[in-house]
């Protein structure tokens, strides 16, 4: 044993040297800016995580909340106050700008690893545009436009109303790099990811929902899918799937593997034409639905779930 | 008992491996005792003599062979044990490794991460408190005439805002409907800088000392080159982070390079020019041309009055309102674009690309990635090898050309051109000249208002309600042709594929129809005739107004009157 103990030694050493024996320290602090006669917030972030809900005040109220983990306390706290958060009123436009970025951004500080989240509450209809670099974006009860845009995260969205109007504008959910999720949807949706998959369920009136590369789902529910429009369900890679309530009329197309028998359910008659698959749903008025995969299958299911 | 060779002298035992354990000693013991004497971390210590052990390690080789060679001459034998020789083995192939490792840090400039990772340990055990230098200057520039301002920051954040605004950068209002008004320019209120030196340091003298090796240099303007130099350099090592905020009358060009952090340039200025290798660059209500180019940090720009121009590759880029041409490559992140009022050219390598809402002409090109058009007033271009395609709205003329990717056009007002290997082509309601060249793809069209012409290798062709000419001219191509009035002549030829034609009950046209060797079909009365080579149909239906002429070298031919039963109506 003892003509081991050089072979013994060297791993022990390495692994007391690597950065996963350092023990962290984590430091968060909180504060919460209220801002009167907002009718739109602007939320410009280089790396965070944001999420907005309405109350029922008529303010806006944002919880800044800082997080910071570092080998030291002193330096944790120094790397909370590196994050900064400005806020700017238009002037009487009625905007509130919130922007955030790292002080000590582009010094090479691995070791501190800092991290913003806004918790917002704004008034019924204050239009939202959220942009974060990096993080994830929650929309929670809004009724006015709403846009958020992350170039990294996640999106999820519960109970988003944009009232339909044949000129307004969809509630806009764009990620480069996450999935996006929402739920008791109401309205138009225009839901894009790069890399993730999408998944909508509420009473939507018109959806577009485009993936470069993962699954799609949307469930409309009962009131949804009533009028006229341009729906398309696009993945370059994944499934495609859709769930319309009983009463809802569609022309539907597809391009894909057609998955009829992968349950109980009964599934709607298609005829095929050249590359695509039609069918209609109900008296076969109202939107045309477009489902297409570049590799993946096609299922359109009607009502509820068995 | 002694045996022979040996007499005199007690027998040594084991293979060699005591010296091994020797020489791990050495090292393990002057590892730990400078770490007991100099009081600092082992990891330091490694780190402090990685540079050294990369270059003097085989020294140890040395070392060995010189005792290796004394101990032949004192005792007359050198023996050579297994674990020796692993030992040896493992030496060599970490040292070389070692060697090697230090050789591409050298290679690539990355000297300082080593330093950085020293203070990794030094943070954690909080030796490096941070301290804050703050360094003001005002800028003065001419009242009149061009003025670049040319920031530069080795590596931080850049921040730019108008003086006209009187507020912090946050304050700008965004303006995606526009640029914002070109306010005269009161060059005479001059502009400020503020540099911020973040610095991590033992005390305070050794921070003061740290934050006085940046050095900011504001001015003067070169009257030659209308330049004014906004300029931070670092003479110093590491443990420092930087941020420049910069104020400037409006109207001013600005160029803004950091190496990585993020920039930020919000206002009427002139020109903008904006760089950093890693982190994002938002430019907002620049009124003439701005030039962006990216790395690993998102890119947006909205409300540019001029030309925009960027360079990305790994994050998103983001467009929105701009009045002059855009160009944008990117590599692999999504690239959308709203609201451009002049041209637009993108080359996305693997990046997905969607344009809406915007004047045209628009280029796209991808190789793997989907592009998307939504909303184009002028004509289009696209180009993907393998990305889907979408062109939904396109008032313009609309080219595509595909390897063998699905493309699909919705709503082209104007004439529409497809040129593909493969892959599957959708068409709707189009209103001007469709031109499809399909290869071995499959077609599915809808809605034709205009002269339409179809060829294709293989595959299948599809056509449902053209309001004008048709014309397929196809090899082993399947043709299902159908409509409910009829807008001009119709013909069809293929090799050895089989046609199918459905034509109005009630249509006025003058039908001929022959095939080489297959079957025919037909719910039109019409008269035959047969040739040793060929069968021959035709007939005239009311005023026999349009040509419908069939033609096959070896499939059937079935003539369908009305619309067929079973099928779904299609828009």
């Amino acid at each position: 044993m003892r003509r081991f103990v050089p072979v013994l030694i060297l791993p022990g050493l390495l692994a007391s040297v690597s950065p996963g024996c350092i023990p962290w320290v984590e430091e968060t602090s909180s504060e919460t800016i209220t801002r009167a006669g907002v009718a739109e917030l602007v939320v410009r972030l280089d790396h965070g995580s944001v999420s907005v809900g309405e109350h029922l005040g008529a303010e806006v109220e944002v919880e800044v909340r800082r997080s910071a983990r570092a080998p030291s306390r002193g330096a944790a706290q120094e790397a909370l106050e590196d994050l900064l958060v400005e806020f700017g009123d238009g002037e009487g436009s009625g905007r509130l700008v919130i922007s955030s970025r790292l002080a000590t951004a582009g010094a090479f500080r691995p070791w501190e690893q800092p991290d913003l989240r806004l918790r917002i509450s704004v008034p019924a209809a204050t239009a939202i545009n959220v942009r974060t670099g990096s993080g994830r974006i929650e929309l929670d009860g809004l009724t006015g436009a709403i846009g958020a845009t992350t170039a990294s995260g996640r999106i999820v969205a519960r109970d988003l109303r944009s009232p339909f109007r044949p000129d307004g504008h969809p509630i806009v959910l764009r990620t480069a790099d996450g999935s996006i999720e929402g739920e008791n949807l109401e309205g138009l949706v225009h839901a894009e990811t790069a890399e993730g998959s999408i998944r909508l369920v509420g009473r939507l009136q018109q959806v577009t929902a485009l993936s470069a590369d993962g699954r799609i789902e949307v469930i409309v529910a009962e009131g949804g899918a009533a009028r006229e429009g341009r729906w398309f369900l696009r993945t370059a890679d994944g499934s495609v799937r859709l769930r319309l309530p009983h009463g809802a009329s569609a022309r539907v197309s597809a391009v894909g593997e057609i998955a009829d028998e992968d349950d109980d359910e009964e599934a709607p008659e298609w005829e095929r034409e050249g590359p695509l698959a039609l069918t209609s749903v109900g008296h076969g008025s109202g939107p045309h639905i477009r489902m297409r995969t570049g590799d993946g299958s096609i299922r359109l299911r009607i009502g509820e779930p068995d | 008992m002694t045996e022979s060779g040996t007499a005199g002298r007690a027998p040594r035992s084991g293979s060699g491996c005591g010296t091994a354990l020797g020489v791990g000693l050495l090292v393990m013991g002057g590892l730990f005792l400078g770490v007991n004497l100099l009081g600092t971390r082992l990891a330091l210590l490694l780190l402090e003599f990685l540079p050294t052990a990369a270059i003097w390690w085989p020294l140890l080789l040395v070392v060995w062979g010189l005792f290796k060679i004394l101990g032949r001459l004192r005792t007359g034998e050198a023996r050579f044990g297994i674990l020796e020789a692993i030992l040896l083995l493992l030496l060599i192939v970490g040292g070389t490794a070692l060697t090697l490792t230090y050789r591409v840090i050298e290679g690539h400039g990355l000297q300082f991460r080593l330093l950085e990772m020293s203070r990794l340990v030094e943070q954690h055990s909080g030796q490096f408190p941070r301290r804050v230098f703050v360094t003001e200057a005002a800028v003065s520039l001419p009242a009149s005439g061009p003025v670049s301002v040319m920031i530069s920051l080795p590596a931080g954040n850049i921040v730019v805002g108008a003086t006209e605004s009187a507020a912090t950068p946050a304050e700008i209002p965004d303006s995606p409907e526009g640029p914002p008004d070109a306010a005269p320019a009161d060059r005479r209120a001059g502009g400020a800088v503020r540099l911020f030196k973040r610095v991590w340091a033992a005390d305070e003298d050794q921070a003061a000392a740290r934050a006085e090796a940046v050095q900011l240099t504001v001015g003067p303007l070169d009257p030659e080159t209308r330049e004014f130099p906004i300029r931070v350099e670092d003479f110093g090592g590491a443990e420092i982070a930087l941020e420049l905020l910069v104020t400037l009358p409006a109207g001013v060009g600005v160029s803004a390079i950091s190496e990585s952090g993020s920039v930020r340039v919000d206002g009427s200025f002139q020109e903008v020019e904006a760089q950093t290798s890693d982190g994002p660059i938002g430019v907002r209500g620049a009124r003439g041309a701005v030039s962006l180019r990216a790395r690993d940090g998102a890119v947006r720009a909205s409300g540019i009055g001029g030309a925009l121009t960027i360079r990305g590759r790994r994050a998103p880029i983001e467009v929105e309102s701009v009045t002059g041409p855009v160009t944008v490559e990117s590599e692999g992140a999504p690239v959308w674009i709203t609201g451009a009022a002049s041209s637009v050219r993108v080359r996305g390598r693997s990046a997905p690309v969607e344009v809406s809402r915007s004047t045209g002409p628009v280029e796209v090109e991808t190789r793997i990635a989907p592009i998307t058009l939504d909303g184009i007033e002028g004509s289009a271009r696209l180009h993907s090898e393998f990305g889907p395609i979408l062109a939904a709205s396109v008032a313009g003329p609309l080219r595509i050309q595909t390897g063998s990717a699905s493309v699909e056009v919705l709503e082209a007002h104007s004439e529409v051109e497809i040129a593909g290997d493969g892959g599957s082509f959708l068409l709707e309601e189009v209103g001007g000249p469709v031109t499809v060249s399909s290869g071995r793809g499959e077609v599915r069209a809808a809605e034709l208002f205009g002269p339409a012409s179809f060829s294709g290798l293989a595959g299948s062709l599809t056509v449902r309600g053209f309001r004008d000419t048709l014309s397929v001219d196809a090899e082993d191509v399947r043709v299902e042709v159908g409509t409910d009035a009829l807008g001009g002549d119709v013909t069809v030829r293929t090799g050895g594929a089989n046609v199918r034609l459905t034509l109005p009950r009630a249509g006025s046209f003058t039908l001929s129809a022959e095939t080489g060797g297959g079957d025919f079909e037909s719910d039109f009365a019409l008269e035959q005739t047969t040739t040793d080579e060929e069968s021959r149909w035709s007939g005239r239906m009311g005023s026999g107004a349009d040509r419908v002429t069939i033609s096959t070298e070896g499939g059937d031919v079935i003539l369908r009157s009305g619309a067929e039963p079973g099928r779904p109506e299609v828009p």
